[in-house]
């Protein structure tokens, strides 16, 4: 098991005793305000680009449905991870989806944002498993699979053409995020809404063609 | 027999007529009749219990106002316009070419109208013995309706488009600002009912929340909410397929559930009147669309759930009959939404090497995540320990089980509470594992997950 409780946002250096203090306060005030979300993986973390990190990507309705089961099910959300700022800024919660993508989700775009330390780069809010059909269609969204996962969405509603890369601390990490969902070749194979006809900046799916 | 000419004569539509006739469109459902598939009554069976989508049998042109008017439901089938009938399914030949994905078809004696599904803005087709009309739109185009005197209505997603039989098209405003208006249809000739989306909420950014009914007086130009349903954060409605009924009657179908529920929502058929009074008049057995009324019978749109293609099921006095196959307004699921379809965009993943991400990809070495299955939450480390001690009465005592909390295992679970822990091998199948698990362990199925610890 891994052991993950350094965080690790640097603390900018004061100089002095009174600095060494003041940075110490500095951190355990970061500590304490984002506990796990800022948890980061142990040295030596890498992608893992293997087909359990990053199984095949289902095209259409029908390869979604052989791939992630029927809609709606204890099956669709039954794996989770920890995600800063997922509801608040700065306060961590948990993110369900489906256990086809854990791999993927947990280890190497969670694992990413830790390993990069731009833990402060979500922004409310973040989410995943949702029952719900697409508005105004009959057609059920990919939430309801537990396939795709909207990050940052306050800052990134449908409709809006480009991404807005302000993190939780205010700072601008560009498209940090979204690359780390597409990321490189091989990448983690997340299909961006920002895509779509109706942009969805915030939407990132484990399906295309649908 | 029917599709030799170009051009719809006076003869080829007695002839078509015919063949309509013959394919049972204007008889309604013969039980005689070998194709459609008996579905029970009191709709308890399900849809996998239909038969499978039979084969276009026939081509005919549907488009002079004789035949069109009569015959039975038009519908989308994969991406072709099939009339489907109890005595069969028949492609329809001499539609104008299109590049897009064709859906939402509506017909009548005045002709038949769908939309053009393209990425980005969409074009209205009309067909009539008179010619085809295109009529290209600035956004996307949804659900036209005919209405009892000819008149075209459609949504443009704000707002609905209105074509008169003249010709004249007027923009209508949709009610609710930020809302998606959908799903018109004529409930007399200068009312029309369409069904309205509330737009996003911080909470709730996309997909789903509350649907209600909306009336509009083409008289008066002005809307009036004619169901007041509510929802909630989690606790969602939904408005789909109204079909209008003589007398000024809509009939629609009423979705509830909830984001968070790991169970399908409810299903249930409601009628408005033309006095205003709502009311349910049934629960639905699963998942299913109105697609039309003929011969006074309802006629749904069934999702094969599996293969995506939508079963035409019509109701009769004794049980359910299989029509064929196809969608009328339901969008359908064996052909990619043009607006959703994968494109080499701006956005999409670039090949080759990524600099910017590779900074941060850790070590050289591959290190295989370790993946384990967690029960919890607990609030008090006893309850841990005594789901630990479960676990391991399970799985043996070598078994790589242990309590947990944000200390060893930050990411998988919160700090202040505690659960227990397995470790899974790494090439373990974790849904193997956990359905395994649950079946050893019910009293944690609502509480056990796969995580990354």
């Amino acid at each position: 098991m891994q052991s993950r409780t350094d965080p690790k946002k640097p603390v900018p250096w004061v100089g002095g005793g009174a600095g060494v203090a003041l940075a110490c306060v500095m951190w355990a005030g970061i500590v304490w305000a984002s506990p796990s979300a800022s948890a980061s993986p142990e040295p030596g973390w890498a992608h893992d680009h293997s087909a359990r990190g990053i199984p095949p990507r289902p095209s259409g309705y029908s390869e979604m449905v052989h791939t992630f089961g029927p809609k709606c099910t204890d099956r669709s959300h039954s794996a989770r991870s920890l995600w800063p700022s997922q509801s608040k800024p700065f306060t961590a919660g948990y993110v369900n989806y489906h256990p086809y993508i854990q791999r993927d989700v947990s280890w190497n775009v969670r694992g990413h944002v830790s390993d990069a330390r731009k833990d402060a780069a979500p922004y409310p809010g973040v989410g995943a498993y949702n029952c719900r059909l697409i508005a105004g269609s009959t057609s059920w969204s990919v939430h309801s699979w537990g396939a795709a996962v909207d990050t940052n969405w306050q800052r990134n509603p449908m409709g809006q053409d480009h991404w807005n890369g302000h993190g939780a601390d205010g700072v601008n990490y560009g498209t940090f995020l979204p690359d780390v969902w597409r990321g490189a070749a091989p990448g983690h194979h997340f299909f961006w809404g920002i895509n779509w006809s109706r942009p969805d900046p915030m939407h990132f799916q484990y399906v295309t063609n649908y | 027999m029917l599709r030799r000419s170009w051009f719809v004569l006076p003869s080829t539509v007695v002839a078509v007529a015919l063949a309509l006739a013959g394919l049972g469109f204007f008889s309604g459902p013969s039980p005689a009749q070998a194709d459609g598939a008996e579905i029970a009554s009191g709709h308890r069976r399900s849809p996998s219990n239909v038969t499978s989508c039979p084969v276009a049998s026939a081509t005919v042109r549907p488009f002079g106002s004789e035949a069109a008017g009569s015959s039975g439901i038009v519908a989308v089938r994969r991406n072709r316009l099939v009339a489907v009938g109890a005595g069969g399914t028949a492609r329809l030949a001499g539609l104008p070419a299109h590049t897009g994905m064709l859906r939402h078809v509506t017909a009548s004696r005045f002709g038949v109208a769908y939309v053009e599904d393209r990425f980005g803005p969409d074009v209205v087709v009309i067909v009539t013995d008179h010619g085809t009309v295109r009529l290209p739109q600035r956004a996307e185009a949804v659900n036209p309706a005919w209405s009892p005197r000819g008149d075209l209505a459609w949504s443009v997603g704000t707002g609905l488009r209105i074509r008169s039989r003249a010709g004249t098209v007027t923009a209508v405003p949709g009610p609710v600002q930020g809302g998606t208006v959908f799903s018109p249809v004529f409930e007399s000739p200068d009312r029309i009912v369409a069904a309205v989306s509330m737009p996003p909420t911080l909470a709730v950014p996309e997909d789903e929340r509350l649907n209600n009914l909306w009336s509009y007086d083409r008289v008066s130009e002005r809307w009036r909410a004619a169901t007041h349903f509510s929802a909630g954060v989690d606790r969602w409605t939904a408005v789909r397929t109204p079909v209008a009924r003589p007398g000024g009657v809509v009939e629609f179908v009423r979705i509830t559930g909830r984001g968070t529920a790991t169970h399908l929502p409810s299903f249930q058929l409601w009628r408005l009147t033309a006095s205003g009074a709502v009311a349910r008049l049934r629960t639905l057995a699963g998942e299913r669309y109105l697609a039309g009324i003929e011969g006074g019978r309802r006629v749904w749109q069934v999702p094969d759930v599996r293969s995506g293609a939508f079963h035409l099921v019509a109701e009769g006095p004794g049980g359910e009959r299989q029509l064929g196959c196809g969608t009328t307004s339901a969008d359908p699921l064996d052909t990619a939404d043009p607006d959703r379809r994968s494109r080499r965009g701006r956005f999409a993943p670039p090949r080759g090497h990524w600099p910017s991400l590779e900074e941060h990809a850790g070590s050289a070495a591959e290190q295989i995540p370790e993946v384990g299955l967690l029960l919890g939450d607990f609030a008090e480390r006893k309850e841990a320990e005594e789901a630990a001690a479960k676990m391991l009465q399970t799985y043996g005592a070598n078994a790589p089980i242990q309590v947990v909390d944000s200390s060893t295992a930050p990411e998988a679970i919160l700090p202040g509470v505690y659960g227990a822990l397995m470790i899974l091998s790494s090439d373990a199948d974790v849904m193997a594992a956990l359905t395994d698990l649950r079946q050893r362990l019910p009293e944690y199925r609502d509480e056990s997950w796969v995580v990354t610890p």
